[in-house]
């Protein structure tokens, strides 16, 4: 009897359980119920009906037509993918297989939280994280969606345009998209999402899409709380649209606030490394950028040189309790002084009143015919004694590094000795140029003798 | 350093080979301002050998071009290289020359 019971029902409980993975919960239910009456009548067929009199035989029927019901349910509640584990591992990315959003999507999607808060520690000091996070959000939308042909943008701060998240700011057709129009720029502007495919979405999107040339399968907003900062464009999509959305959904959130943490990071970062007043590098930040660039220098066997610009009088103007004026005289004179370095020229704000120049490729004499035309237009910022209220003399002290290439330190201290000669000899700047005789190098001599400051 | 110089009909042309400092410039200069005060003076600085230069090569190059402007005429500069550019520029010392592209375009400039 006992083998009447079992032979049969093993492969009907092992067929109720593939049957479930594939039918989901409730189907595997009801399959597991009619393949139960299935098991009973098989039983019953080859036992004869006595069976029933046999109180344990109706126990160990009942039990195994319950098993073969719970198996039913159970497969079912572990399909689809379920047991395919998360998208990523801690150290490699796993392909995943699209799923409508289950407890292991969710899974999967703190997987790839965690990913990117590993990736995050390791960029968070990068000087430019932005094009290797377009490359982390590529292969989460890989691994995590089967998007392909992912393109992520920024909008450029006038808002008209779309660029790719790379580095020089120089970008080819397909890494410029208008921000304002066709089905992109209808993503940006709504901060709807579109999803190719997806019968929900009207006509007039529909009509955009289509007239959209290039491969389109899904594009979603990036937003900082109620503002559009970038878009998301994916070519190609491996998924059903209508059956997938709410995976799709969860991850346009999840990558949004990637987005939006990272931003805080570099942020955040920027805040520390710059001076609030000026936008200029702290004196910490200086030395250390500056110290970088001097060390190439002198590898490449350039010359350098390093100003101190001091303003005299802004201490007055806090005295004075002017602060918001004094903070203004700062801004501009650190305006003027960005417009004339070069890209790879370090600039930072030294302290209060004193600013610090390291320039790239020219020796002393050249960097005071430079800093020449600087004083000239601080003298136009600062000489303006009606508007600060007080007479504010600019001075500038100026070294260069000469064949010894001593270090930044050095360099910066001898600067800010010879602007301290400056302001001893009433001069607008001072070089460790040997004194110049009268009448000669007429174009040191026009530029250093550059209108006296005083107001 | 070298400097090398040829005659295009009647323009002269002075190459520099090298870095434009120190006591380099000084005899480059010494030529370039000998050529500036002879009689008709027609010259051009090819200067696609110079990668960089100071500011004594600066001032005597300006000195140059000042001559030539009393006579009324242009010290011509071609095929500078960005850092002499940009140290002309950043000085505000460009508008004292006229730049080519080449040295066939800033003679071409004489005819």
């Amino acid at each position: 009897m006992n083998m009447t019971l079992l032979l049969p029902w093993f492969p009907i409980v092992l067929a109720v359980g593939v049957a479930g993975r594939v039918l989901g919960r409730a189907r595997g239910m009801g399959m597991g119920f009619l393949c139960a009456l299935f098991w009973l009548a098989l039983v019953q067929a080859s036992a004869g009906s006595g069976m029933w009199s046999e109180p344990w035989t109706v126990v160990a029927s009942l039990s195994g037509s319950v098993a073969i019901v719970a198996m039913g349910g159970w497969a079912g509640q572990m399909s689809p993918g379920a047991s395919r584990g998360p998208v990523f591992s801690a150290d490699s990315y796993e392909p995943a297989v699209a799923s409508a959003p289950n407890g292991d999507s969710l899974a999967r999607f703190s997987a790839m939280i965690d990913r990117f808060d590993e990736w995050l520690d390791g960029h968070r000091d990068h000087p430019n994280p932005w094009p290797e996070f377009g490359e982390f959000i590529r292969n989460v939308l890989c691994h995590s969606c089967s998007a392909t042909h992912v393109q992520p943008y920024r909008l450029r701060a006038e808002g008209d345009e779309l660029v790719a998240l790379h580095e020089p700011d120089v970008f080819t057709e397909a890494e410029r998209l208008p921000a304002r129009q066709g089905i992109v720029g209808h993503v940006v502007t709504t901060g709807r999402a579109y999803l190719a495919g997806d019968s929900a979405q009207g006509e007039l999107v529909q009509s955009l899409a289509v007239e959209w040339k290039k491969p389109l399968a899904w594009c979603f907003p990036i937003q900082d709380g109620k503002q559009r900062v970038g878009a998301v464009v994916v070519g190609k999509l491996s998924l059903a649209p209508n059956r997938h959305r709410e995976l799709l959904h969860a991850a346009e959130q999840l990558i949004g606030l990637f987005w939006n943490l990272l931003s805080n990071a570099v942020n955040t970062r920027s805040a520390l490394e710059h001076d609030p007043v000026s936008g200029l590098f702290t004196r910490p930040m200086f030395l250390k950028t500056a110290e970088q660039s001097l060390r190439q220098s002198y590898r490449l066997g350039e010359p350098v040189a390093v100003a101190v610009v001091a303003v005299e009088g802004t201490r007055e103007l806090g005295d004075s309790g002017r602060w918001e004026t004094a903070d203004e005289l700062v801004s501009e004179v650190s305006r003027s002084l960005r417009q004339k370095v070069r890209s790879d020229d370090r600039l930072g704000r030294f302290d209060g009143s004193r600013f610090v120049l390291l320039l790239r490729r020219v020796d002393s004499e050249l960097a005071s015919l430079i800093i020449g035309q600087l004083m000239s237009r601080l003298g136009s910022v600062c000489g303006d004694a009606s508007r600060w209220g007080v007479a504010l003399r600019v001075r500038c002290g100026v070294v260069g590094s000469g064949t010894e290439q001593p270090d930044l330190r050095t360099l910066v201290s001898k600067a800010m000795l010879q602007c301290r000669r400056a302001r001893m000899e009433d001069i607008p700047i001072a070089n460790d140029l040997t004194p110049l005789p009268p009448n000669s190098t007429r174009a040191v001599r026009s530029t250093v003798a550059s209108p006296v400051l005083t107001t | 350093m070298k400097v090398e110089q040829q005659r295009i009909g009647t323009v002269d042309v002075f190459t520099p080979v090298g870095t434009l400092i120190d006591q380099d410039a000084e005899r480059f200069l010494k030529t370039l301002l000998a050529r500036v005060r002879s009689t008709n003076p027609r010259i051009v600085v090819d200067m696609h050998e110079v990668p960089y230069m100071d500011g004594g090569a600066l001032e005597g190059l300006l000195t140059a071009a000042d001559e030539q402007a009393e006579g009324a005429s242009a010290l011509k500069l071609a095929a500078v290289t960005p850092t002499c550019r940009e140290i002309l520029e950043l000085t505000g010392l460009s508008s004292h020359f006229r730049f080519f592209e080449d040295v066939q375009a800033a003679v071409k400039s004489f005819l």
